[in-house]
C-alpha cells in the first residue's frame, strides 16, 4: 500500500512538467521557476508564472495540477491571514511552512477520484529580518532546507545535478540569483516539461523582489 | 656646357663609336656623307631625345633592332652622362633613359631626362614643352636649317625669335591681358547684377527683425502657457497616480476576498460535515441509551449460582437414587434370578451336593425377603425422587431466564466503552465545530471588512476613468501647447536663420560691391596704364635686343664678307644688306653670302641668347654645321678669323672642307666604309 502511494506520488510529480528550484544564500533566498504550462505533453501556455506572492513577505512556488495548487495558494493565503487575525501575531514561515505540510498531508489522504498532489518550495522572511526556505512534500513532510532544492519537479534531476557541482555554501544573493538562472535554464534546456520563461524572486530583509521575468523566445535561423 | 665623350651605337651609318671631345676647336673631318652630321644629331638626341617630326627611324640604323647613346658631359663643373636607347618594335621608340650625375645613376623617363637636362643647362622653364629652339639656332643648327630662319616670313621669324629671347611674355601678358580684361568686365557686370538687390535685402532684414521681436514675445506667452500646461497635467497625473495606488489596493483586497471566501467556503463545508457527523452521533447516542445496572448483574449472577448450586445438588441426588434404584433393581433382579437358580437348582456347583428344599426356601424366603425389601426400598426411593426433575427443570429454566438476564446485561456493559467514545466524539465534533464556527465567524466579519474597505475603494475606479479623461485632455493641451511652441521656435530658427542668411547676404553684397569696385579700378588700371606699359617694355626690350643684334650681326657679316655692305636689321629682325646705298634682296645674293648671312645671324644669335639669358650653361659651346657652303676661297679664310673671334671654350665644327683642319685644334676623321661610319683618327 505504502509502495503504491509512492509510485503515485512518483509517476505523478515526475510528469508534472515544471521547473522550480530554491537557493539558501548567506543573506538571503532565491527562488526560481520556468513558465511553462503543460496539460500532458502539450504545452497550453507560455506564460504561467510559478511563484505565487502567498502574502506580503511569504513566495511560493508550486509543482502539481495547476487547479490543486491554486486552491493550495488561495487557502494557505486565507488560513495564515486567518491566523493572524485570531492570534493577533503574523505567522511564522516555519508555521506557515507546516500549516501547508499539515494540508498537504490532509489532501493526498482524503479518499477522492483524482488526489491533490501538490510539491511546493515555500520561502519567507520572518519578522526579524531572517529568510528561510522549506520544501513541502507531496506526501505533507516540511523539511527546512539548508541549502538548494527543487522538490518533485520534473526538471529537479538537472537542477540538483547542476546545483551539486556548482552551489557553494556562504553564497551571496546576487550569485544565487545567477545560479538559479543557470539551474532553470539547464532544465529547460533537457526537461520537455520546461520551458518558455524564467522567473526568480528574491527574499532579503529588504523585502520579497521579483528580480529576473524573462521571456525564453525561440530563435529561427 | 662642354661635350667630353659620345659613344654611339647602331646610330645612323655607325656600327658603334666612340668620340672623345677636348676643349677647343674641334673639326668633325670627312667625305660628304660620311656620317659627321650623324654625330652631331647623336649629340643633340642625348640632350633632348627625338625632336618633333622626327622618328627614332632616322636615328636607329636600319639593320639594328636596337641603338645606343651614351653623352659625357660637364656643366659647372659637374659630371653628367646621358644615356638613351632606342628600340624597334612596329615603330622605333625610345626605350630606356637614364642620367649619372657626378658618378650617381638615376633611371627615369624622357620627360624627367628631359626637364633635368633643362634645369641643369639653366635653360628657362617653359623649354621644357617647347621645341629645342634655343640649342638650335645657338648651340647647333642642322646644315638644312641654317638658312631657314633668314627664309621664314617676318611673323614667323619675329615668332621664334621672341621664343628664343622669352621675349614672347610680352606677347602672352597682353594676350592673358586682353582675356583677363573680358573676364574682369563680365565679372564686374555679374557682380553689378549680384549687389543690385542690397537695398532690398536691407529693408527685408529690417522688416525680419521686427518680425523676431514680436516671435520672441509669442514665445515667451507660449513657454508660459506651456508651463501652466505641464503642471495642470502633472496635478492631474498625481491624482490620477494616488488613484491607482487605491485600484491596486482594492485589487489586492479583492485577491483577499477571494481567498478568504474560498476558505470560508471550505471552513462552512467542514462546519456542515461535522454538523451531520454529530446529529449521526448523537443520533447514535440515543439510540443506544444503555441502563444498566452493575448490582442487579452481581444479583444475577448471585442468583445464577445459587440456582446452578441447588440444581446440581439435586441432580446429584437424582442421579444418586436413580443409581441407587437401579442398584436395587439390579439386585432385586439378581436375587430373583438368584431364587429362580437356587429353585431350580438340584445340585450344588460348589459342594456339588443335592440342595435340599429347605435350604431353598429358606433362600427363597430370604430372597423374598430381600426382593421384598428391595422393593420397598426402591418404592421409598422412586417416592423421594418422583418430583425432583421437575423440580430440577424448574430451576434450570429459572437459571436459563436469569442468565439471559445476564447476558443482556453484559451486552449493555460491553456497549458501554463504545457509548462513551460517541460521548467523547461528541465532544470532540463540538469543540471542532466551535472552533470551525470560530474561524467562520472570523472569516465571515474579514469577508465583511474587505467587502466595506472594497466598497471604500470602489469609488476609486470611477474617478481614475474621469481621471484619465482629465489626464488626456491635459496631455492634449500641454501638447498642443508644446507644438504651439515648437511651431514658434521653429518659425523663430528659421527667421533668424533667413535674418542671418539676409545679413550675409548684405554683407557679401557689400563685399562684393566692393570688388565691382576693386574691379572696375583694376580694369582700368589694366586697360590705361598696364597694358601701355606691357607694349612699351616689349617695344623696348626689343628695341635693345635689335640694337644689339643688328650690331653683332654686322660685326660678323663684315668678318665673312670682302665686299663693303652695310647691314642692319629691321623691325622684324629681317637682316637688311645693302650695298653702295641700295638695299639688295636676299635672294640676289650669291650662294656663299647667303650663308654668310645666315652665319652671321647664327652667331649674333648666339651671343645675343648668351648675352641675355642670365644662368644659361651652354655659353661654353657652339656646334657649326658645313658653315662654309657655298663659301669663296677667300671667305672660308676668313672663318680663322671667326673661330679666334668666337674664342669659346668647345667649337665644334662639322665640314668636309680640308682646309679648315689648319683653322682648329682637334680633328676627328671619320670614313664610311661599306655603309658603316667609323671614327678614324683624332689629330691635335
Amino acid at each position: 500500500m505504502k509502495e503504491d502511494f509512492q509510485n503515485m506520488i512518483q509517476n505523478n510529480m515526475l510528469k508534472s512538467n515544471t521547473s522550480i528550484v530554491g537557493i539558501v544564500c548567506k543573506d538571503g533566498v532565491v527562488v526560481g521557476a520556468d513558465r511553462r504550462g503543460t496539460a500532458g505533453s502539450i504545452v497550453m501556455s507560455k506564460d504561467h508564472i510559478k511563484i505565487h506572492r502567498v502574502n506580503d513577505y511569504i513566495v511560493a512556488a508550486y509543482t502539481g495540477g495547476v487547479a490543486d495548487l491554486l486552491l493550495t495558494d488561495k487557502v494557505l493565503a486565507a488560513e495564515l491571514k486567518l491566523k493572524e487575525l485570531k492570534t493577533k501575531s503574523r505567522p511564522t514561515v516555519k508555521e506557515a511552512a507546516h500549516l501547508l505540510g499539515m494540508m498537504t498531508y490532509r489532501n493526498i489522504r482524503t479518499p477522492t477520484m483524482i488526489p491533490s498532489i501538490v510539491g511546493t518550495l515555500i520561502a519567507g522572511v520572518d519578522e526579524n529580518g531572517k529568510a528561510s526556505l522549506y520544501t513541502i512534500e507531496p506526501a505533507g513532510a516540511a523539511t527546512k532546507v539548508e541549502d538548494f532544492d527543487a522538490n518533485f519537479s520534473s526538471g529537479m534531476p538537472y537542477i540538483l545535478g547542476l546545483l551539486e557541482r556548482q552551489y557553494k555554501k556562504d553564497l551571496s544573493v546576487k550569485e544565487g540569483v545567477e545560479l538559479a538562472k543557470e539551474a532553470i535554464k539547464s532544465s529547460t534546456q533537457r526537461d520537455v516539461g520546461s520551458g518558455n520563461g524564467i522567473d526568480v524572486f528574491t527574499l532579503t530583509k529588504d523585502g520579497i523582489k521579483h528580480v529576473v521575468a524573462e521571456m525564453i523566445v525561440p530563435e529561427y535561423k | 656646357m662642354i661635350i667630353k665623350k659620345l659613344k654611339i651605337k647602331n646610330i645612323r651609318s655607325y656600327v658603334e663609336g666612340e668620340i672623345n671631345f677636348p676643349l677647343g676647336n674641334i673639326l668633325l673631318s670627312g667625305e660628304i656623307g660620311s656620317g659627321k652630321s650623324s654625330v652631331l644629331l647623336a649629340i643633340e638626341y642625348a640632350l633632348f631625345g627625338l625632336q618633333p617630326g622626327q622618328t627614332g627611324s632616322a636615328l636607329l640604323r636600319t639593320d639594328a633592332d636596337n641603338g645606343e647613346v651614351i653623352l659625357e658631359v660637364e656643366i659647372s663643373g659637374q659630371s653628367l652622362i646621358i644615356e638613351r636607347r632606342l628600340k624597334r618594335t612596329k615603330t622605333v621608340v625610345n626605350d630606356y633613359s637614364s642620367y649619372t650625375l657626378n658618378g650617381e645613376k638615376v633611371e627615369c623617363s624622357i620627360t624627367e631626362l628631359k626637364s633635368k637636362i633643362i634645369s641643369l643647362l639653366g635653360y628657362p622653364r617653359e623649354f621644357i614643352k617647347k621645341n629645342n629652339l634655343l640649342y638650335k639656332y645657338t648651340i647647333y643648327t642642322p646644315q638644312e636649317s641654317m638658312k631657314q630662319i633668314i627664309n621664314e616670313d617676318a611673323d614667323a621669324r619675329l615668332n621664334i625669335l621672341r621664343h628664343i629671347f622669352g621675349v614672347e611674355k610680352y606677347k602672352t601678358i597682353r594676350e592673358n591681358l586682353t582675356i583677363l580684361l573680358t573676364k574682369l568686365k563680365e565679372e564686374s557686370k555679374v557682380l553689378l547684377g549680384e549687389t543690385s538687390s542690397i537695398d532690398f535685402d536691407k529693408n527685408r532684414l529690417s522688416s525680419t527683425k521686427s518680425f523676431i521681436a514680436v516671435l520672441n514675445e509669442k514665445i515667451s506667452l507660449q513657454e508660459a502657457e506651456v508651463i501652466s500646461a505641464k503642471e495642470s497635467r502633472k496635478k492631474i497625473e498625481s491624482v490620477s497616480l494616488d488613484t491607482q495606488k487605491s485600484i491596486k489596493e482594492k485589487e489586492n483586497l479583492e485577491k483577499e476576498l477571494e481567498k478568504a471566501s474560498v476558505l470560508l467556503s471550505l471552513k462552512r463545508e467542514n462546519l456542515s460535515g461535522i454538523s451531520r457527523e454529530k446529529s449521526f452521533t448523537q443520533k447514535k447516542i440515543q439510540e443506544n441509551q444503555i441502563e444498566f445496572d452493575e448490582r442487579e448483574l452481581e444479583k444475577l449472577t448471585f442468583s445464577i449460582n445459587r440456582l446452578t448450586l441447588d440444581i446440581d445438588m439435586k441432580s446429584s441426588k437424582y442421579i444418586e437414587f436413580t443409581s441407587n434404584i437401579k442398584s436395587l433393581d439390579i439386585r432385586r433382579s439378581d436375587m430373583l434370578s438368584e431364587k429362580d437358580r437356587v429353585f431350580s437348582m438340584q445340585m450344588c456347583p460348589t459342594c456339588l451336593q443335592d440342595v435340599p428344599a429347605a435350604h431353598k426356601h429358606n433362600i427363597l424366603n430370604q430372597s423374598e425377603s430381600n426382593i421384598s425389601q428391595i422393593n420397598k426400598d426402591i418404592k421409598a426411593l422412586k417416592d423421594s425422587i418422583v418430583d425432583l426433575p421437575s423440580e430440577i427443570e424448574k430451576l434450570k429454566s429459572e437459571k436459563s431466564n436469569l442468565e439471559k438476564k445476564k447476558i443482556s446485561l453484559q451486552i449493555l456493559k460491553s456497549k458501554i466503552p463504545e457509548f462513551e467514545n460517541l460521548k467523547l466524539k461528541i465532544l470532540d465534533i463540538e469543540k471542532n465545530e466551535k472552533l470551525l464556527i470560530e474561524d467562520v465567524s472570523i472569516l465571515e466579519k474579514h469577508i465583511s471588512d474587505l467587502k466595506q474597505s472594497i466598497l471604500k475603494y470602489s469609488k476609486f475606479q470611477n474617478i481614475f476613468k474621469i481621471n484619465q479623461e482629465e489626464l488626456k485632455k491635459a496631455f492634449d493641451n500641454e501638447k498642443k501647447s508644446e507644438i504651439s511652441l515648437a511651431e514658434l521656435k521653429k518659425e523663430l530658427e528659421l527667421t533668424l536663420k533667413e535674418t542671418e542668411i539676409l545679413q550675409n547676404s548684405i554683407l557679401e553684397k557689400e563685399e562684393r560691391k566692393k570688388s565691382y569696385l576693386k574691379s572696375l579700378e583694376l580694369i582700368d588700371w589694366l586697360s590705361n596704364n598696364f597694358f601701355g606699359l606691357i607694349e612699351f617694355t616689349e617695344r623696348n626690350v626689343m628695341f635693345k635686343l635689335r640694337n644689339e643684334f643688328s650690331s653683332l650681326f654686322n660685326k660678323w657679316f663684315s668678318l665673312l664678307v670682302t665686299d663693303s655692305f652695310e647691314t642692319r636689321l629691321d623691325e622684324n629682325f629681317t637682316p637688311i644688306i645693302i650695298q653702295n646705298g641700295a638695299e639688295l634682296d636676299y635672294s640676289f645674293l650669291s650662294g656663299g653670302e647667303r650663308t654668310a648671312v645666315a652665319l652671321a645671324y647664327r652667331l649674333a644669335l648666339n651671343q645675343i641668347v648668351n648675352s641675355t639669358i642670365t644662368g644659361i650653361k651652354t655659353k661654353d659651346i657652339i656646334i657649326l654645321d658645313e658653315p662654309t657652303e657655298g663659301f669663296s676661297e677667300n671667305q672660308t679664310n676668313k672663318l680663322r678669323d671667326i673661330f679666334s673671334e668666337l674664342n669659346t671654350k668647345q667649337l665644334i665644327i662639322v665640314s668636309h672642307e680640308q682646309k679648315i683642319e689648319g683653322f682648329v685644334d682637334n680633328v676627328i676623321k671619320i670614313k664610311k666604309n661599306f655603309n658603316e661610319s667609323k671614327i678614324e683618327t683624332l689629330f691635335t
